[in-house]
């Protein structure tokens, strides 16, 4: 089930949240736990065994690391238990829909677990904290399966960490503020995705569609453009329906998207997209492999790009972009120097040359896209750069225009004063628009773990 | 006042979400739906039985087709939409499946040696206008297309040429701009070019008063992505002004006879597909024209949606056409609904899209 589809947008959502309103505050984490059940059982039942496992794991380790915080051998035991079973969960179950799983072959055999590639995460984060006495294990099992299966996060995160939302899980209360925020970010999120993201696809399957042995070097590089764009708004566009819906049941998550454009690193660009997930790699793989300074990059970076696809071109692109952020910290100084504005085209080209390699679809089309941005097709007669550029720009300049931060700087300044008074309107026309688009084309959610 | 706007969103919201879910079940026909999504995971059937069932399609579909277009897609379910016209593009991958059906052909001519057999493959709109359709939409060159079915037919078939003289008069309004389907005048120009082929003398268009019969007809094109952006199309008939040679016509289907005195079906215009007017359209499996030409051959038409444009033309030389469509014969041979050997002359008379797809050759070929 996921987020973007009319099923949940008019049947699901309506159901959980008038059983969720109905139980008493202090039954709610059940709710959601249950929720979080529904959400992985839709795609296969031994979905929701998965998830199942993964939190008794995250509870049991919990509770017995917690029981011997005072014997580290046996702590740090059970803590390589939990993550050992979380990630051979990861490693067989999760996998993205955009390049097929040519990472691990094995994972074929396997179904695709919905939500496995965050709630694995979860369980780990549970017990490593508890594990670093960041808090202590919880004993109701309820709040624990419910943080680990949190419902609006399990399609594409963002990944949490259990006392960013402990408090509000003993007892969330619905707020009439926090339901109608939700309900606005939820429907803008849901835009984003359906209606900005999935044009992009449209335009970069018409140009992947040429194929990489054809295409010219300037179509080459606005099809990796565009691709990357398209990756932007997808996690985005889940990760404030996912932020909305927990609005709505009462969560306020924290922020966990920044637009990448107008980066001066390319570290931040990529960070910033997905912020949730770079400080849970910094957080445990990156910290406790200090003094490692390289394994440990190279260790976050290849689970950065397993997170978003068990595949050989997202392994590529990690690395790629680790290679890149290791060489701008290289030449931090003199890279200073530089004006500002060519220092963001510094880290648009670089963003787009790592997505290159992704562009193609599977790995091999994926590096032959890359020969192509680099002239690999001389002889080259198409010429379609302009035709793209000149027919969807009434979609590429609003999505440029969001990718920067002067929507966010816009509405910070005046949206408070315009927005509460509009948002019946603006809900309605989102929400019409959004089910005009949800009902007369296929769905297309490629990045739902 | 903050509070009273955030209770009216939500409920608004939540009101509008609980209307359209009960709408849609309201709509279902719930002991029918058990049937039809029977087999499905159930997961797969709820989320397929929201889509199917939500109210109002149409509607959403206006909105949706609007804003792709505005936000500069050009191609909304597989239809390119051109500055003036929709296009149904027929992919090279979709052209890699001929040669089933050209067996089926040579098979049938194999079958029946005395007859004499004409095949007509017309290209379709895709092809006519292919120069509109950019470069990285794979449409492929039905001209090549054409020309490649009729070198794998049998050499005792006569081949009928309708590319050239479509592409040789494109500018003209030979076909449909919200349709998948040719005009009569685009069936009335080919019929020029081919009749003489046929052994046939051609009337001149001088013959005919034309007729508009409907002027805002929008095609199974504009239904399938409900784009408003391209004009109405209009219907037009060519009328012999020294009278009809119909004397009767006949239809049959799913074991319901019809008559009719003309091949044009007028209470077709107040359908939702006008396109029945020209002999029902795709509705009928069996469709016998007979003309007062008592003297001349009978024909036989193995069929495709086009030849209920351009049949009319022919029944000025022909005592009887009968035209079959094999996608309607449900497995049933094509014996039995209609005997080739009571025919003097077959045709195969296909658009390059429905040859391709060959739905219910099976049935020629038994």
């Amino acid at each position: 089930m996921t987020l973007s589809g009319i099923f949940f947008l008019y049947f699901a959502l309506p159901v959980f949240m008038a059983v969720y309103a109905v139980c008493r505050p202090h039954r709610r984490a059940a709710v959601i736990a249950a929720g979080g059940v529904a959400v992985c059982a839709w795609g296969s039942l031994w979905g929701a065994l998965l998830l199942t496992l993964s939190a008794a794991a995250a509870y049991t380790g919990g509770i017995l690391i917690n029981n011997f915080k005072e014997k580290r051998g046996i702590s740090k035991l059970i803590l390589t238990v939990c993550c050992v079973i979380n990630g051979i969960i990861f490693l067989l179950f999760s996998r993205s829909l955009y390049s097929p799983p040519d990472m691990i072959p094995m994972s074929e055999k396997f179904f695709r677990a919905v939500g496995a590639s965050v709630y694995t995460l979860h369980s780990i984060s549970y017990c490593a904290d508890i594990f670093r006495g960041r808090y202590a294990a919880q004993i109701r099992f309820s709040e624990v399966f419910a943080f680990v299966g949190f419902m609006p996060c399990l399609n594409c995160g963002p990944i949490l960490r259990y006392d960013e939302i402990s408090e509000t899980l003993d007892a969330p209360k619905i707020r009439s503020d926090l339901l109608a925020d939700g309900i606005l970010l939820y429907l803008y999120g849901l835009s984003e995705k359906i209606i900005i993201a999935d044009r992009l696809a449209a335009l970069q399957e018409e140009i992947r569609s040429m194929g990489a042995e054809r295409v010219s070097a300037p179509t080459a590089w606005l099809g990796a453009a565009v691709f990357g764009a398209w990756f932007c708004f997808e996690l985005s566009g889940f990760f404030h329906m996912a932020r909305g819906f927990a609005l709505m049941l009462g969560f306020e998550l924290k922020k966990c998207y920044i637009p990448p454009l107008g980066s001066y690193e390319l570290k931040s660009c990529l960070t910033g997209i997905n912020p949730s997930l770079s400080e849970w790699l910094y957080d445990y793989i990156v910290l406790p492999l200090k003094g490692k300074a390289v394994p440990a990059a190279l260790a976050a970076a290849v689970a950065g790009g397993l997170w978003y696809g068990t595949s050989r071109s997202f392994l590529v692109w990690s690395v790629m972009a680790a290679a890149v952020i290791a060489l701008e910290t290289l030449l931090k100084k003199p890279l200073g120097y530089l004006p500002k504005v060519l220092r963001v085209m510094l880290v648009i080209s670089a963003a787009v040359i790592c997505g290159g390699v992704l562009s193609g679809g599977s790995y091999e089309e994926g590096i032959l896209w890359l020969g192509a941005m680099f002239g690999s097709n001389p002889t080259s007669t198409e010429n379609t750069t302009w035709y793209f550029l000149r027919s969807y720009a009434p979609t590429l300049i609003p999505a440029v225009l969001l990718l920067t931060p002067l929507p966010e700087k816009f509405t910070s300044r005046f949206g408070q004063q315009f927005i509460p008074a509009a948002r019946p309107a603006i809900i309605l026309a989102l929400l019409i628009l959004c089910t005009s688009f949800m009902l007369s084309e296929p769905q297309m959610a490629e990045f739902m773990f | 006042m903050k509070k009273i706007m955030d209770c009216i969103s939500a409920a608004l919201f939540f009101m509008l979400l609980f209307m359209f879910a009960l709408a849609t079940i309201v709509k279902s026909d719930l002991s029918q739906t058990a049937q039809k999504y029977s087999g499905m995971p159930a997961a797969r059937a709820a989320e397929s039985f929201a889509a199917d069932n939500f109210p109002i399609p149409g509607n959403w579909n206006v909105i949706y087709s609007a804003t792709a277009i505005m936000m500069g897609q050009k191609t909304i379910s597989g239809v390119f939409v051109d500055k003036d016209r929709l296009i149904d593009v027929i992919t090279e991958k979709e052209a890699e499946s001929y040669t089933d059906q050209t067996e089926i052909v040579n098979s049938f001519a194999q079958k029946y040696p005395d007859k004499t057999i004409y095949a007509m493959v017309v290209p379709t709109a895709s092809g006519i206008y292919s120069a509109d359709i950019p470069e990285f939409d794979p449409a492929v060159d039905q001209q090549k297309l054409i020309d490649d079915i009729y070198f794998a037919l049998d050499g005792r078939i006569i081949t009928l040429d309708a590319y050239n003289p479509l592409f040789s008069l494109r500018d003209e309004y030979v076909y449909f701009r919200t349709d998948s389907r040719w005009t009569s005048l685009g069936a009335f120009l080919v019929y020029g070019r081919v009749a003489p082929r046929m052994g046939l003398e051609p009337l001149n268009i001088s013959n005919y008063d034309i007729e508009y019969a409907d002027r805002s007809f929008y095609g199974d094109l504009y239904r399938k992505i409900r784009y408003g952006g391209v004009k109405a199309d209009t219907i037009n008939v060519f009328r012999n002004k020294y009278g009809s040679y119909v004397t009767g016509v006949a239809a049959s289907a799913d074991g319901q006879e019809f008559d009719s005195g003309s091949v044009y079906f007028r209470q077709a215009l107040s359908q939702q597909d006008k396109y029945a007017y020209f002999l029902g359209g795709d509705y009928f499996e069996k469709v016998t024209v007979t003309t007062s030409n008592t003297s001349a051959p009978r024909l036989l038409i193995i069929k495709g949606d086009y030849a209920n444009c351009l049949a009319p033309f022919l029944t000025p030389h022909y005592s009887e056409i009968t035209l079959v469509d094999p996608a309607r014969l449900d497995g049933r041979p094509l014996s039995e609904i209609a005997d080739p050997t009571q025919y003097d002359q077959v045709m195969f008379l296909f658009d390059a899209e429905d040859f391709l797809r060959g739905e219910g050759f099976d049935g020629i070929a038994k």
